[in-house]
């Protein structure tokens, strides 16, 4: 019984480990989703001056839509004021991501520029939140590979731990 | 919601009250002109009075409140509205016309951005038929319609008389084939024009846009508003070799003052338009009045 009940706490604390590296690599691909929005979005308001209300229709990403970001972006189209959109369905949208504070603040920095002056200011403060975010992908990606195996490390520590204190 | 519902949903929640009480007291209808300003009093023109009380204070917005009221009325997209901007004006998708000035940046003769906006003038547009009815026997006389151009000064009814000619020469007992060159999207009403054979040039400049109408479109009369450009005289000209009637506005006020501008000039001496019809204001009733001048003989 006792074997038993210490290889339960050993895979319990081993997955807990495992489930950590897992929410590194969402973060890491929400980064990447809002780093190839932004560059349409970018491309959309510099080349053809495109009406933010409809910047999205034609933009797809799986994890944005599965998140409903998109879908909450989309859902304005219609609006007859049409007012701190980006900001309204990232708040509704905010508990399905895992980003960090800093990654939170680029992607809330980027929707308060979009159109809300020329096509020229715009484009420079999208290539701001841009390279932000690009600094922010890189930095994750080296963060993951290394958070991944550190918390899978201390999750099976621990679980070992555990497990020797019960035998 | 109506155009000047909008604007008032697009001001920050400072200001929105004491308007929307003025509003809820008083005919909605009456309203011709809302006048924001940065960092002086809003102004709004009631049945041709300008008020600037409102709940026994003035409304003064900030900078960076007029910067969010225009960019919640180009509905987030000021990007797209950049260049009509530049030029002075934005027009919403209902075909009202916002003014706007501020700190212009120019290379001496183009504006190449408009900074620091420091007013923003919404003139509400109002559907006013029949406005056109007491020249309409003047526009289309002896089987066809006749060339006039239509001239008062500013805030008179150009464009309203405009809108209502357009629509009374494409529809009804009409049945016209008419181009309307909107170069500034101020003409094109849905609620007007969907049951009518009206063309939109909405956006070309005036002098394209007339070129392309006489060459593919097959009018049977062109509508302009604001000619005045050498570019747009020497369109006109063209077209009229064309055979094509072209009624037309102007800013000017009077006929003598009218003709003293050159492009007018060169246009009057084409022969261009049969008739010259001012528009004014009566006084009392604030109806439109006309004077018809035909160049053939005096009407009225």
């Amino acid at each position: 019984m006792k074997v038993l009940g210490a290889a339960f706490i050993f895979a319990f604390f081993s997955l807990i480990g495992i489930f950590r590296g897992g929410v590194e690599r969402k973060k890491l691909a929400e980064c990447e989703a809002f780093f190839e929005l932004f560059e349409y979005v970018k491309n959309q308001v510099n080349y053809f001056l495109m009406p933010t209300k409809i910047i999205y229709r034609n933009f797809s990403n799986k994890l944005l839509e599965e998140t409903g970001f998109l879908p909450a972006l989309r859902s304005h189209e219609d609006d007859e004021i049409y007012c701190d959109v980006w900001k309204t369905s990232f708040k509704s949208s905010e508990s399905r991501f895992h980003l960090s504070e800093k990654q939170t603040a680029i992607i809330l920095g980027f929707g308060e520029c979009v159109g809300k002056t020329n096509g020229q200011i715009q484009t420079n403060n999208f290539d701001y939140y841009i390279s932000e975010m690009k600094n922010e992908i890189i930095k994750q990606k080296s963060e993951t590979a290394k958070n991944i195996k550190l918390y899978r490390t201390l999750g099976m520590t621990a679980g070992a731990l555990a497990a020797i204190l019960i035998i | 919601m109506n155009l000047i519902e909008k604007v008032i949903a697009c001001l920050p929640e400072r200001g929105r009250h004491d308007i929307f009480e003025f509003l809820s007291m008083h005919d909605i209808e009456l309203v011709t002109e809302l006048r924001f300003r940065t960092n002086a009093p809003f102004s709004l023109t009631y049945a041709g009075r300008n008020i600037c009380i409102f709940n026994g204070r003035e409304l003064i917005f900030s900078e960076l409140e007029m910067r969010t009221l225009l960019a919640n009325l180009c509905e987030e997209s000021v990007h797209t509205y950049a260049q009509t901007m530049n030029e002075g004006y934005i027009t919403l998708a209902n075909g009202a016309r916002i003014g706007v000035c501020g700190h212009a940046h120019s290379d001496g003769k183009n504006i190449l951005n408009l900074r620091d906006v420091t007013s923003i003038c919404v003139r509400v547009p109002h559907i006013v038929r029949s406005v056109s009815d007491g020249i309409m026997p003047v526009l289309f006389s002896r089987g066809k319609v006749q060339s006039a151009l239509i001239y008062s000064p500013p805030g008179v009814g150009k464009t309203t008389l405009l809108r209502d000619v357009a629509k009374n020469l494409s529809s009804g007992a009409y049945k016209k084939r008419v181009c309307v060159v909107d170069s500034r999207s101020e003409i094109y009403m849905s609620d007007i024009f969907s049951h009518s054979l009206c063309d939109f040039l909405d956006g070309y400049p005036k002098s394209v846009g007339i070129e392309i109408a006489t060459r593919t479109l097959s009018p049977e009369v062109i509508i302009c508003d604001e000619i005045g450009g050498i570019d747009e005289a020497s369109a006109i000209l063209q077209a009229q070799n064309s055979g094509v009637p072209l009624i037309a506005t102007a800013h000017a006020n009077d006929l003598s003052s009218l003709l003293m501008r050159q492009n007018i000039r060169i246009l009057h001496d084409g022969g261009i338009f049969r008739y010259y019809i001012g528009l004014s204001r009566s006084h009392e009733s604030e109806k439109i009045e006309f004077e018809i001048e035909d160049t053939k003989r005096r009407v009225s």
